[in-house]
């Protein structure tokens, strides 16, 4: 169909064309705290699914040769129904649940207690909302009173997001349009914002750096630049900058509240302060 | 099971004029050749927009070759992003529903049911017939949005509220047009459920108890019923959808949280995959049956544990219905739903995994023929089996946080319903063609096509859920958008090479279809010397398929009998004299 | 020309019938969820004016009455009554259509005391619910209009049977739904 444009690249490109079909691709690198959880319980599916489907492979390929018909052997009649034949099924099936299914779920419901659901509490903990709107990703700081909705609030320019490395981030979030979903490939996390309801996650940073911010549900042909940026660096540098972003007039009246609001894009009006969950 | 002949009567004498022989007919066996027809053509549609798809993948915003200027002259044959967005929601609605259900529930399904129960025809004849037209005018009604100025729908084949309400911003009417076309054809899958079931409860011939069903008819059943049962909740939900879209109800339409607004987003989704988990079931059981048959017939050898398989294969019907809360991992549901959902869809793998060691134990000391349908029959088995276990990565919540719509998904789920199902069909294709057509499929294309699929079909997939793992996102436009998808473009770009060959082997396919149907030889009665019942009468079959009602004696799988000499098989009504050996 | 032996019992029709009901009802059983989800959600419950459920409870008796009737009509066509059997079948067709009447009734009372189509979710789903219910007894009353004009040869109880089998379900889908708009 497209031969010539493809034989073309091909040539152009061989070396890292073959690199690029053949190698496996790494994940994103892991930049917080829990990720590991998430790339260890895949790696554990990987390496039991991979054991029993070469089983199977190997099974599959050993019938094909010994029991080829052109070594004219014929079938054995056996319905294979019998009480025995059932039990060891049976028996068959129960070993890889208990090997693969049970072992996942309990490492998956170790760390959905542990780490994901396990929502973290206290002083030291950054509290951001996020508000996703068709194609931009909007923050939300409480500002100096630890209070949403309040005149200090910080909202810095769309798609940027900054936090300290080292501290438990807890974001809320709740959708100005359509379903989008926040979603950090360098944090193994994802989670759907919705039009009228308020969902969270948390996650904490140990590497600094400026991450990929994406947004994973469909929302609109302006989808795939629903880009964002997470800058994760140090307290000092993150206090300069929450700092720099502070509102300047913070007991200003409505009308420059209305001026300022047109001109970012930003929605005034978020519709919730902060919901304490659980 | 009631066969007395009490109610048979003379139904009607046919009058076989064009339009009641061809078009507007009431035998199942054209009914199911003009669903056959609908699938095909379905099929290769979807299957180009697939083409399309990938190279905007592989090759982000370079004109398309060839037909690129010809297509898009305004973009200078470039995929803009709403061409984009259009082509993944038709891609999935049209394979899901207008291919692969009227290839298999519908071709199959009306070709086979009562062919194999030996029923002379289906319970409701005339319901079967509104069946496949009310799907006809579904085709025309789905195939007019391309006729809209703005185009057809662009809200994914979920389709969620509120990005498919008015309030999404997707402009035009496509989207409504697209909930109209899923609505009628929820209409003819219902027709259809209900007649399978009914013909497959009443409509045995003597002798052919539930035990002795081929289980490619047991798949079909348990297929329709989960069609009877759960098509009517997305016909539901999606009759709420089409009046949030028209007439300005707010059903799923939450307003910002301020203003209090109590549509619920969330409840579409609920309802539709109530709805989508079990179809994705409806989709893949005819293939479990049917895989679970060909391997028989090729092994030379009964089917492995038969009643397991069945019981099996119900079990996993009844767990379908309990599991869809897998697919909402991250709409922020409850821990406690959670981990009920994570359990429940874990424990589908139990009596999947033993239907599975049943089709490696029907191999086990067989006798192995290499036919087309067994080769594709075995390439189920490869491809099940990945796309099986690839959904543990999926089942599980915490991979699943960082999984979830990624390609990861995609390439999970067309292991399990492109690959396997495709397979399936195409084995079913192969199989029954001399059936259908009178004329057996030319073998030599058909491995060709069979190992050209095979390889092209695993690269494409697997290397899908690779580029899931390492963060792509499904459903965007430009990879090249994000950092960290920089290193996948040459990955990306291979995938779309191999999906292109993919699709040159299914012209392959296709040549090879109309060429042995414009030849004019016909084949033998039974060329696999199956034992079913649809090989005992001769192309072409007359309407009310057999002469005089078929008593059955044995099950489907009479292969390799030690107790008959001079050949390996015994049709299940062929009356054998019982010697010394007793069951 | 070909004979089709086919073997059309009415059991199997009735079966037929019976698998159709169940997807009616997962039908309205899926409205039913999405309205007390709806209900859960908003946390209060549709207040209908006493108007609209006089009217309601009226309509209720009505197709109830409908109901019976088809149950009296099988019961003289069982006794070779069929004048009787007519004449309650006609009142069973003539109460489907008050019905009919009396749903419309139900809606542009409705309109009257301010609460049109679109008004809010749950009164939407009192419409969408009353609207689908009414399709299928228009389709339940061109079957009856279809049995009352089949000649007698071609009438069986049998056929009588799977008829009312359909219309009194359709009655029961109705009290159910009404219930679950008042609860």
């Amino acid at each position: 169909m497209n031969k010539p444009r493809v034989m073309r690249q091909l040539s152009n490109r061989w070396k890292t064309m073959i690199h690029a079909g053949i190698w496996f691709k790494d994940p994103p690198k892991d930049v917080s705290l829990d990720g590991y959880r998430i790339d260890s319980v895949i790696q554990y599916t990987d390496l039991v699914i991979g054991i029993y489907f070469g089983i199977v492979v190997v099974a599959l390929i050993y019938f094909i040769y010994a029991y080829r018909s052109s070594l004219g052997n014929g079938a054995v009649y056996d319905h294979g129904d019998k009480k025995k034949n059932v039990i060891v099924t049976g028996g068959l099936g129960l070993l890889v649940f208990c090997s693969v299914d049970v072992v996942i779920e309990t490492i998956a419901f170790r760390d959905l207690r542990e780490a994901f659901w396990n929502f973290p509490k206290g002083e030291n903990v950054l509290r951001i909302e996020v508000l996703p709107q068709q194609f931009a990703w909007n923050f939300r700081y409480a500002g100096p009173d630890n209070e949403f909705g309040t005149s200090d609030d910080i909202i810095p320019t769309q798609n940027h997001m900054h936090i300290p490395e080292n501290t438990p981030v807890v974001v809320q979030m709740a959708s100005w349009d359509v379903i989008h979903s926040f979603y950090l490939p360098n944090f193994r996390i994802k989670q759907d914002a919705t039009p009228g309801m308020i969902t969270a996650l948390w996650f904490q940073a140990t590497q600094r750096g400026v991450f990929d911010i994406a947004c994973a549900e469909l929302c609109g042909n302006g989808h795939y630049k629903m880009k964002g940026y997470l800058t994760v660096e140090s307290k000092e540098n993150f206090d300069n900058w929450l700092i720099e972003n502070a509102p300047e007039l913070p007991d200003d009246d409505w009308d420059d509240w209305d001026d300022a609001g047109e001109d970012t894009g930003i929605p005034e009006e978020w519709g919730w302060t902060w919901k304490e969950l659980k | 099971m009631g066969m007395d002949m009490e109610g048979t009567k003379i139904m009607k004498i046919h009058k076989d004029s064009f339009w009641s022989k061809h078009i507007f007919s009431e035998d199942h066996k054209t009914i199911g050749k003009q669903f056959f027809w609908l699938g095909l053509f379905f099929l290769f549609f979807g299957g180009a927009l697939a083409m399309l798809l990938r190279w905007q993948l592989g090759y982000p915003e370079q004109p398309v070759p060839i037909i690129g200027k010809w297509m898009w002259p305004d973009d200078g044959g470039i995929i803009n992003p709403d061409i984009f967005n259009q082509m993944f929601t038709m891609h999935g609605t049209i394979m899901i529903f207008w291919a692969i259900t009227p290839l298999l529930i519908g071709a199959f399904g009306n070709f086979l049911i009562p062919l194999q129960i030996g029923a002379p025809d289906m319970a409701f004849p005339k319901l079967n017939m509104i069946s496949f037209w009310t799907m006809f005018l579904a085709s025309l009604v789905l195939l007019s949005s391309y006729m809209l100025p703005l185009g057809t729908a662009s809200g994914g084949w979920t389709s969620y509220p509120p990005l498919s309400s008015p309030a999404g911003g997707i402009p035009g009417l496509g989207q409504t047009i697209w909930t109209i076309a899923l609505i009628l054809m929820g209409a003819a899958t219902m027709m259809g459920a209900i007649n399978y079931i009914t013909t497959v409860v009443r409509l045995r011939a003597p002798g052919m108890f539930y035990f002795k069903m081929p289980l490619s008819v047991w798949g079909l059943f348990l297929a329709s019923i989960l069609n009877a049962v759960f098509v009517p909740v997305i016909a539901a939900g999606l009759v709420m959808l089409l009046l949030d879209q028209t007439i300005g109800t707010e059903f799923f339409i939450a307003g910002r949280l301020a203003s209090g607004d109590p549509g619920d987003p969330l409840l579409f989704q609920h309802v539709f995959w109530i709805f989508g988990h079990p179809e994705v079931y409806i989709l893949i059981l005819p293939v479990w049956g049917i895989t679970s048959d060909l391997l028989s017939v090729f092994s030379r050898k009964p089917a492995y544990g038969y009643k397991v398989t069945a019981i099996a294969m119900s079990t996993v019907v009844a767990l379908s219905s309990l599991v869809w809360g897998h697919h909402m991992y991250t709409t922020g549901m409850s821990p406690l739903l959670g981990k009920s959902f994570m359990f429940l869809t874990l424990l589908i793998s139990i009596p999947s995994s033993m239907f599975f060691l049943n089709w490696l134990g029907t191999l086990w000391r067989g006798s192995i023929h290499f036919d087309t349908p067994m080769l594709f029959a075995m390439g189920v088995i490869w491809v099940f089996g990945l796309g099986g276990l690839t959904g543990l990565y999926n089942a599980t919540v915490t991979a699943d946080i960082y999984l979830h719509d990624t390609m990861f998904v995609v390439g999970h789920f067309h292991y399990t319903l492109a690959a396997s199902v495709m397979f399936g069909s195409f084995a079913a294709i192969y199989f029954w063609f001399p059936k259908m057509f009178g004329r057996a499929l030319d073998p030599f294309i058909g491995k060709v096509h069979f190992w050209g699929s095979f390889i092209t079909i695993n690269y494409v997939f697997f290397n899908m859920m690779v580029t899931g793992y390492a963060g792509q996102h499904r459903r965007i436009y430009n990879p090249t958008e994000y950092d960290f998808l920089k290193p996948l473009s040459g990955l990306n770009e291979w995938i779309t090479i191999f999906a292109f060959f993919l699709g040159i082997f299914q012209f392959l396919f296709l040549l090879n279809i109309l060429w042995t149907i414009s030849r004019s030889k016909l084949c033998e009665k039974n060329p696999w010397k199956a034992t079913t019942l649809e090989w005992t009468v001769n192309y072409p079959i007359p309407h009310g398929n057999f002469d005089e009602v078929p008593i059955i004696y044995y099950g489907p799988h009479e292969y390799s009998r030690p107790d008959i000499k001079d050949k390996d098989w015994l049709g299940q009504n062929e009356l054998m004299e019982v010697k010394k050996w007793q069951m | 020309m070909a004979n089709v032996i086919q073997r059309i019992d009415h059991t199997t029709k009735t079966f037929g019938i019976l698998i159709a009901m169940v997807s009616i009802v997962m039908l309205f059983g899926t409205f039913i969820s999405s309205f007390f989800v709806l209900k859960i959600r908003l946390m209060s419950s549709v207040s209908l004016p006493g108007n609209t459920i006089m009217i309601g409870v009226v309509n209720t008796m009505i197709i109830i009455f409908s109901s019976i009737s088809m149950m009296l009509a099988k019961f003289h066509y069982k006794n070779d009554r069929m004048i009787n059997y007519e004449i309650w079948l006609l009142w069973a067709i003539m109460t489907g259509i008050l019905f009919i009447g009396g749903q419309l009734l139900l809606w542009s009372e409705l309109v009257t005391v301010g609460i049109p189509f679109t008004f809010g979710q749950l009164s939407d789903m009192v419409y969408l619910m009353s609207g689908a219910h009414g399709i299928h007894v228009i389709a339940g009353l061109f079957i009856l209009y279809w049995l009352q004009s089949l000649s007698n040869e071609l009438i069986s109880l049998d056929l009588i049977k799977n008829v009312g089998l359909f219309w009194h379900f359709l009655c029961l889908i109705w009290v159910t739904l009404f219930t679950v708009t008042l609860v």
